[in-house]
């Protein structure tokens, strides 16, 4: 088979695994999915609410650290503070590094 | 899904191990980064794999700034490997500590991918360890009379900006050793054009998400090889071992024999077939030249 139709049909493909793949967040729901994240988070590191997660650490090399361990990314990360601002009135000078 | 069977039918024929893996990291620019890129499909390949000594590593070294840890963020966001640095490993310990009852990263970490960066910069302790891990897929720690041990069946991609750190049993049970160097002016301009998009956030060949479904239809596949086939491989090793100009007598039969055999069986798993003569042909052409670029040649 030539490669450029090949390229072309594996990009088609790709495109549409994508669509699928954002199709499939979108039905998970948008607030939903950060309760349910939150929620996966205090089961995984044991602790009773959010409040204790965030003050556990304030160094952005301590968070990094744990969310190394217990997450994923760093959006994930910002997304979780924001709504931690938002619900426990958190300051951003507390953490430093944003 | 029947269209991504289809297309996987087509992909297996026509070379995976070249057309799959310009999907990785293909932001990074220069020619030493396709043969990377291979070595890496190989490694990811290998994942699923029953056969305790199947399992490909590979490690890159070479001075800051050329990609190393590039590559290695790219996979960690795309194909869900685990990223290690040296700094992190100081404090909890590769492989644990038996006086404080710790089990260390690399049991967590048991069937990932890890990407360790700086690998030079490991302890001495935390080195053997992996050691053991890379070649058995377990490591005992010791603590009086007690031996416990932890599975940590991992492949792995290390970075390092000094080898002569790195323990030569280590060194050894790596299947592809790169050196990363800036490139020759000349070279050097080819690539700016996608330094430029990429910086402009443009993404660049994109097939990530087909990558990881090729590599979940492949993941349980076992190549086997024909009995006829046996004496042919034989014959191709010996020729290879007695031909070569390459200066491979410092080699170990791990590093070289097993190591295109495992070569050759991955880039079967790849393509879903058998293990043939073709097969052993082509890994013994990558591993010679991979080698012929660190060892050098003989002096005639």
């Amino acid at each position: 088979m030539d490669k450029d139709d090949l390229m072309k049909e594996v990009l088609e493909a790709e495109k549409k695994l994508r669509e699928k793949k954002k199709e499939e967040k979108k039905e998970e729901g948008g607030e939903g999915t950060l309760e349910k994240y939150i929620q996966k988070l205090l089961k995984k590191t044991g602790m009773e609410n959010l409040k204790d997660i965030l003050i556990y650490s304030k160094t952005e090399a301590g968070w990094r650290a744990w969310l190394e361990k217990y997450t994923g990314t760093f959006t994930e990360f910002l997304q979780l503070y924001n709504y931690a601002e938002y619900a426990f009135g958190l300051k951003k000078k507390k953490f430093r590094f944003l | 899904m029947q269209e991504l069977q289809e297309l996987f039918e087509k992909l297996k024929e026509n070379k995976p191990l070249d057309f799959l893996s310009q999907f990785i990291a293909p932001h990074l620019v220069g020619d030493e980064w396709t043969d990377i890129r291979k070595a890496v499909l190989l490694m990811l390949a290998t994942q699923g794999d029953k056969a305790q000594r199947m399992r490909l590593h590979t490690l890159l070294w070479g001075g800051s700034g050329l990609g190393k840890t590039e590559i290695m963020l790219w996979i960690q966001e795309n194909l869900g490997g685990v990223l290690v640095n040296a700094e992190h490993t100081s404090k909890v310990g590769l492989v644990g500590n038996a006086s404080a009852n710790t089990k260390g990263l690399l049991a967590d970490y048991d069937g990932q991918i890890v990407l360790l960066d700086e690998l030079d910069k490991m302890s001495v302790k935390d080195q053997s360890g992996l050691l053991q891990a890379m070649e058995e897929g377990a490591y005992t720690i010791v603590k009086g009379r007690v031996r416990n041990r932890y599975n940590a069946e991992v492949r792995v991609l290390a970075s390092a900006n000094d080898i002569r750190k790195i323990s030569k049993p280590l060194m050894d049970r790596f299947d592809f050793i790169f050196q990363v160097k800036t490139m020759p002016r000349e070279k050097r301009v080819n690539g700016i054009e996608t330094i430029v998009k990429n910086f402009f956030g443009e993404e660049g060949i994109t097939g990530v998400n087909i990558l990881k479904e090729y590599l979940k239809w492949i993941k349980d596949y076992e190549p086997y090889i024909e009995e006829s086939d046996v004496a042919v491989v034989v014959n191709m090793l010996k020729k290879y071992i007695l031909l070569t100009k390459t200066a491979i007598d410092g080699i170990s039969y791990r590093n070289l024999e097993l190591s295109v055999l495992r070569i050759a069986h991955t880039m079967a798993k790849l393509e879903k077939s058998s293990i043939t003569a073709k097969h052993i042909e082509e890994a013994i052409v990558f591993k010679d030249r991979m080698l012929r670029k660190r060892v050098g040649e003989i002096e005639k």
